[in-house]
């Protein structure tokens, strides 16, 4: 059959018009940058080490910390470009309690019922020194059915997961049974709680609570904590998932004491150094937050929030960090007065790529 | 194995088009509405894989494939709109409009909520 060259023209036409915007769409997949900062070698060693734990790498920095002082490395980042630091958030929470105890605001025995509105709720008796060692029995995440389709579906999308406000945390933890309590389950839920619990009793919410009593003493000028995507400044850095789509950035609302601050190598270092040399800027003595605590059975060495290798897997003391676009780690070898942070903007992990940096510079 | 089921949906939905645009028979899309469902599936499903596939430099290559076989498929589209009726059974009319409007209405979300 013969068509009229117009039917023709509007078909090529069409195709045209799908080829160019599909070329336009394309996924771009993120692939790590070869972009060296700071320390040649350092950088080469990063670079030669981000193969092995598989996933999508965009950019990397690592800094290690020793007697002789910092010395920083990255691929297409650099000691001041801020990372979503994840998990290790919950140190900050940690300390922030050593402190709070310190203080007298609240005690390891306090109940969190105490300090939240949870009802007559078995998470309610839950102590605050089980919510910071993963002690409590509460789930990792709400199990709530909502909560659980939020999850599935921000896993999907690259969202932030934890879209709740504090009503909404408080119901979680109302909801929920407790699994095994006094036995180690890792709980974002339980750090989540400690954090608002914190800022209860001292009277203030906690990104001031955090600012004032961790950020501000340490002079750690570029790290921050916005807990809505609204509060997130202008052009604020996002990474990639595992498997290199766009991921949205982490904010976390009432669950940012669990993995919501931002941070820079430089300033993680900071951190770090202040660990490592009990700087009193700290508030309190490291151990009090480091050293392993409570019945270990057969679970991991845990203090308040720190992990600790137990004796045949090596010496150190870290806390790990995963959000939806970024992977992070800081490990401290505290005999040896060393520490590595390894901060990347996709999340396939950067723990055994710490690791074996903190070893290769004994 | 998990990771590869959104790519093989979307490879599904657009080959599916381009059956409905050029096949002689099977698959062949029988009037205008179906032809124009499927394709606004077709393209909708891939817009939304660009944020829901494991996409890697290995297989974005099936990404620009499959904006071929949809571009292919766009082609045949066009040019078999006139040799088929606005609907093949004027009995089913409200049935066939509502449920091509309900799949309308769910692909459009699909765009709207992994684009915006």
């Amino acid at each position: 059959m013969k068509r009229p060259t117009r039917t023709r023209l509007i078909a090529a036409g069409a195709a045209l018009a799908v080829i160019t915007a599909g070329v336009l769409a394309a996924p771009r997949p993120p692939t790590l940058s070869t972009a060296a900062t700071g320390d040649t070698a350092l950088a080469r060693s990063l670079a030669d080490r981000a193969a092995i734990e598989p996933g999508a790498r965009d950019t990397l920095v690592t800094a290690v910390i020793d007697a002789d002082g910092v010395t920083y490395a990255g691929l297409g980042a650099d000691e001041n470009t801020q990372f979503e630091i994840g998990s290790i958030t919950k140190t900050f929470t940690a300390l922030l309690l050593a402190q709070a105890i310190e203080r007298g605001e609240v005690a390891l025995t306090d109940p969190a019922g105490d300090h939240l509105d949870l009802g007559d709720s078995t998470a309610a008796g839950v102590t605050l020194a089980d919510l910071s060692s993963h002690r409590s029995g509460l789930p990792r995440i709400a199990l709530t059915a909502p909560a659980l389709a939020t999850t599935v579906w921000s896993s999907y999308r690259g969202s932030d997961p934890y879209p709740y406000d504090l009503d909404a945390l408080e119901e979680h933890a109302r909801a929920s049974t407790l699994t095994d309590p006094g036995t180690v389950a890792y709980s974002n839920l339980g750090v989540a709680l400690l954090g608002q619990a914190l800022a209860a009793a001292a009277g203030t919410d906690y990104p001031e609570l955090l600012q004032t009593r961790v950020l501000d003493p340490l002079d750690m000028t570029d790290t921050s904590i916005a807990v809505t995507a609204d509060a997130l400044p202008a052009g604020a850095r996002t990474g990639y998932t595992t498997a290199g789509r766009p991921a949205d950035a982490w904010t976390m609302s009432a669950y940012a004491p669990a993995g919501a601050i931002r941070s820079t190598a430089a300033d993680m270092a900071l951190y770090a150094q202040a660990l490592l040399s009990a700087d009193p800027a700290l508030g309190v003595d490291p151990a009090t937050v480091l050293d392993p605590q409570g019945a270990t059975g057969d679970g991991p060495l845990i203090g308040l929030a720190w992990f600790t290798q137990a004796p045949e897997d090596g010496s150190a003391t870290w806390h790990n960090g995963g959000t939806g676009g970024f992977a992070s780690m800081l490990a401290l070898d505290r005999a040896a007065n060393r520490a590595v942070i390894v901060l990347g903007s996709t999340a396939t992990s950067v723990d055994a790529i710490a690791m074996q940096v903190l070893e290769e510079n004994k | 194995m998990t990771a590869w089921i959104p790519l093989i949906v979307v490879v599904a939905f657009v080959g599916g088009f381009a059956l409905s645009a050029w096949s002689p028979r099977f698959g062949a899309a029988r009037d205008r509405l179906a032809l124009a469902t499927d394709g606004l599936a077709a393209a909708g499903i891939l817009i939304a894989s660009r944020m829901l596939v494991d996409w890697t430099t290995a297989t974005v290559f099936a990404w620009y494939a499959l904006v071929l076989i949809l571009a292919a498929a766009t082609v045949g589209a066009v040019l078999r709109w006139h040799s088929l009726p606005p609907l093949k059974d004027p009995a089913k009319r409200t049935r066939r409009t509502v449920g091509a409007g309900f799949a309308a209405v769910v692909i459009l979300g699909l765009v709207a909520v992994t684009s915006l």
